[in-house]
């Protein structure tokens, strides 16, 4: 049985994260108990992207997830918070 | 490369269109331009409606015109147009800009400085450098972007939680 199918069994969620920079996007596996700081790493490995010092984690609707980034995502699902799972990667950027 | 206090240096059309050819796809995910309701009326020029408030009963209507002529040591330049004549005229076309408030990463000028030009100020666009904004050096643009990154400021710009307020006029 292949990996994906071991997690669809055991019900575990699907995130998906997109790099604002270049609209790369990627699709993966995680567990319930995980962080989303976890996902937030997780995520530049999957799209072979380095961290820069000012990178914001958001919610794909823009929201910042800053002050969740401790919570795993059975908390932020409870919570409400950002629950199709869907990210963004912000980098640096300024105007106004 | 971009950087703050020097004026954009004009790419070959050759490398700005073949970079721009390159990107698209990446860009538009997988969608068609005309799927997508983009007009690409030149090699180096794109229109690309977007729209404010995207998840109300009643989003505002917006049409971006980019045009690559500097890309991609530089960004995109980045004017909300007329959608009618897709040009813009200052003290004319202000219903078709968007007003973005207290967003750190992005306003729209209708006349920047009284320079009697829109500036959409924001350091993913080729205006932001033209008009020597300044900045931190962290947010300058570089080769690792493409345009996705000018388009995404804009967006996030005209949601309520970037600071969304309306047209200007």
């Amino acid at each position: 049985m292949t990996d994906e199918k071991d997690h669809e069994k055991k019900g575990e969620p699907i995130v998906e994260v997109t790099y604002l920079k270049t609209n790369k996007e990627v699709r993966f596996h995680v567990e319930w108990t995980n962080t989303l700081q976890f996902v937030w790493d997780k995520a530049y490995d999957e799209l072979h992207e380095k961290k820069v010092a000012d990178d914001k984690f958001e919610c794909s609707d823009g929201n910042l997830l800053t002050a969740y980034l401790d919570d795993t995502l059975e908390q932020l699902r409870e919570k409400k918070i950002c629950v199709d799972r869907k990210y963004q990667i912000h980098g640096p950027t300024g105007g106004a | 490369m971009a950087k703050h206090g020097e004026d954009p240096i004009l790419s070959s059309p050759s490398v700005a269109t073949e970079r721009l050819n390159q990107d698209l796809p990446i860009v538009l995910k997988g969608r068609t331009l005309e799927a997508a309701g983009w007009q690409h009326p030149d090699q180096l020029t794109l229109f690309i409606p977007l729209w404010g408030n995207p998840d109300s009963t009643s989003p505002d209507l917006y049409l971006v015109r980019f045009q690559f002529g500097y890309y991609p040591e530089w960004p995109p330049s980045a004017q909300f147009v007329n959608p009618v004549t897709l040009k813009y005229e200052i003290g004319k076309d202000a219903i078709w800009l968007p007003r973005i408030e207290g967003n750190p990463r992005i306003q729209v000028h209708a006349d920047y400085a009284n320079t009697m030009r829109q500036v959409v100020c924001s350091s993913m666009t080729l205006e932001f450098y033209q008009v020597h904004h300044g900045g931190k050096e962290e947010e300058i643009w570089t080769t690792d972007h493409n345009f996705a990154a000018t388009l995404n400021e804009i967006n996030m710009g005209l949601r309520p939680s970037g600071g969304y307020k309306g047209r200007q006029a």
